[in-house]
């Protein structure tokens, strides 16, 4: 290998040892970095969501070009935006797209109608969420999966579909580790929780579950070991031991509401998946600060937190610092309203208390915003070479 | 009575509450005094929030078991009614977001503390907003929206307000979970919120001084 050749590869082992201490709770040489990020990444290269979503090869593009300017740790595989079937999957109700039901620029929604029922719980018990996935979709997907197209031409048309978006996911990883990135993530999708209640409309879900949790509960523990099972293929495929599962609703819940209806789902994916040496990013948007206590319950060094600035971190740091591995939370609100010198000092804050000893990953709070200032995004690289030294 | 209903309410059981409500109307007792059971309720569930007592997915199915019940009542309350109570409030999240959990519960909230609700829906545009609150006559409005794209458009919406010469007629109250201090100056509102119960009550004391 020539001399620029060997200095990736030492760059890309030197940022994959420098991740991994983190997530195993030692003090690397210096606190990495790597964030969320989806359309910015394709504003900042100039195209828009629309062609980021359905142009797999423009995806990669903008990915290049974000991880050459902004020189992450590791590239973040940007697990649901990376091709339109993954888009399709991620979150089981209607959404809208760019360049269809909205405007090209804008970042795809949800609008959640309740459009599984009640009879569907017993459902999903009694055949697992694969065979409920498989009849539900072509309900809330008819862009993707027409009604009509059951049997083998809907399966095949499915099977395209994930080859496609396979092969799409194996030649980003690939771009990143040319370029001396190793990549963060091997797959990602969303809690059965998070699948339900979107499924189910956040309206229902609330009444089932002070109405039904045992349904609810039982309906959850079914779908935990199909949801391995995807996440162990993602991670062996993509050959990267970290798969992100999207927690959000879970937060909403009381404590005590949490440990019976959340607690052993997110305890039983994070063990089964430590087991099989695959490390679960736990992507916990919204206020999680009343469930940092139970969170001490999940295997040790099992999971990165990725905090989205409405948990209060450093309280985290206390709680569970010294069991598992924090990430985040640089709030989206600095880094589209904010100078750099505020991101400068917030993470900064974040660094040495948060940073502490180890076992944190500086980031934005989830995804960067797309309408983040490039100066911002570009401090919280500065930030970790500047006060990150450990 | 009333206390069953507020109580039932407070606990979250939504057939009880029904159950009352439907028994009370047909006893022929007064539907004010049932909506004002409900609205007790709907008090000490906000109070319960304060105090860490119930959650978010408390609140979101108290807002409904409210609505429901308020179903039931709106047949027989009186034609001629002040229904306006408090005022109106017009409300919704701003152009290019679609969030609309907390916007739902402030919908509730707000009608269970007297005001009439005008919901836009989600995704609304500033002249949208402008052409609700001069057909409406509302002092107050509400905008709502988690991402940032929404800061912008809520500081459009507010500058529309201006243009229409309506800004000074009426209070704006911007909500989201990462509202602050200084999103609510960028966007030139009259107050922020990031969550229902603290919003409501902000704007019920607007109502009153």
């Amino acid at each position: 290998m020539n001399q620029g050749g060997n200095e990736i590869k030492q760059k890309f082992e030197e940022r994959k040892r420098r991740v991994e201490a983190a997530i195993r709770l030692e003090t690397p040489d210096r606190v990495p970095f790597t964030t969320m990020v989806y359309s910015f990444a394709a504003r900042f290269a100039g195209i828009s969501v629309h062609d980021y979503i359905f142009n797999p090869r423009e995806n990669r593009r903008v990915h290049r070009i974000f991880n050459q300017e902004f020189e992450p740790d590791m590239n973040y595989l940007p697990a649901t935006n990376l091709h339109p079937l993954m888009v399709a999957l991620a979150q089981p109700c209607p959404v809208r797209l760019p360049g269809r039901e909205l405007p090209p620029d804008e970042s795809w929604q949800c609008f959640e109608e309740p459009l599984m029922t009640v009879e569907d719980y017993e459902y999903i018990i009694r055949k697992g969420m694969p065979l409920f996935m498989r009849r539900f979709l072509p309900k809330i997907r008819p862009q993707f999966i027409r009604p009509g197209i059951s049997g083998l031409p809907g399966r095949l048309k499915i099977l395209g579909l994930s080859i496609s978006a396979i092969t799409t996911a194996i030649a980003s990883i690939r771009d990143a580790g040319k370029m001396g990135f190793p990549t963060f993530l091997g797959g990602g999708f969303e809690s059965p929780f998070c699948m339900i209640s979107l499924a189910r409309s956040l309206k229902e879900f609330s009444r089932d579950i002070h109405q039904r949790p045992e349904t609810v509960s039982r309906a959850i523990q079914r779908s935990v070991p199909s949801l391995v099972r995807v996440a162990k293929f993602m991670s062996r495929i993509s050959g990267v031991p970290r798969v992100l599962i999207g927690f959000h609703r879970e937060a909403f819940l009381s404590p005590r509401q949490f440990r019976e209806l959340a607690l052993p789902e997110i305890r039983e994916i994070t063990s089964l998946l430590s087991r099989a040496g695959v490390v679960t990013v736990l992507h916990c948007d919204s206020d999680w600060t009343p469930h940092l206590e139970a969170l001490q319950e999940l295997p040790e060094k099992s999971c990165v937190l990725e905090f989205d600035g409405a948990t209060d971190i450093f309280k985290a740091k206390k709680t569970i610092g010294k069991r598992l591995c924090i990430k985040g939370d640089v709030p989206a609100r600095i880094l589209a309203l904010g100078t750099k010198d505020q991101v400068l000092d917030y993470c900064r804050k974040l660094i040495e208390e948060v940073g502490e000893g180890g076992g944190f990953i500086l980031a934005s709070g989830c995804e960067i915003p797309p309408d983040a200032k490039p100066e911002n995004v570009a401090a919280m690289r500065e930030a970790v070479e500047k006060y990150g030294k450990y | 009575m009333g206390e069953e209903i507020k109580t039932a309410l407070a606990n979250l059981d939504e057939n009880l509450v029904l159950d009352l409500v439907r028994r009370k109307i047909q006893a022929g007792e007064d539907p004010e005094a049932i909506l004002a059971d409900l609205k007790t309720g709907i008090e000490i569930i906000g109070q319960k929030f304060e105090a860490q007592e119930l959650y978010l997915i408390d609140l979101i199915y108290s807002g409904d078991i409210f609505r429901g019940a308020f179903e039931l009542i709106k047949p027989v309350l009186r034609k001629d009614r002040d229904s306006t109570g408090l005022g109106k409030f017009v409300l919704g999240t701003v152009k290019g977001d679609v969030h609309d959990i907390g916007k739902n519960i402030v919908a509730d909230l707000l009608t269970g503390a007297g005001f009439e609700v005008i919901d836009l829906g989600v995704d609304i545009a500033p002249e949208i907003f402008v052409a609700r609150v001069r057909e409406t006559g509302s002092r107050f409005v509400g905008l709502s929206g988690l991402l940032t794209v929404a800061y912008d458009a809520m500081k459009e919406t507010i500058r529309a307000l201006e243009k229409a010469d309506l800004r000074e007629k009426v209070k704006v109250m911007i909500g989201g979970s990462m509202v602050n201090d200084e999103v609510k100056a960028y966007v030139g509102a009259d107050a922020g919120c990031r969550d229902a119960v603290q919003g409501v009550k902000i704007v019920k004391q607007w109502a009153k001084g």
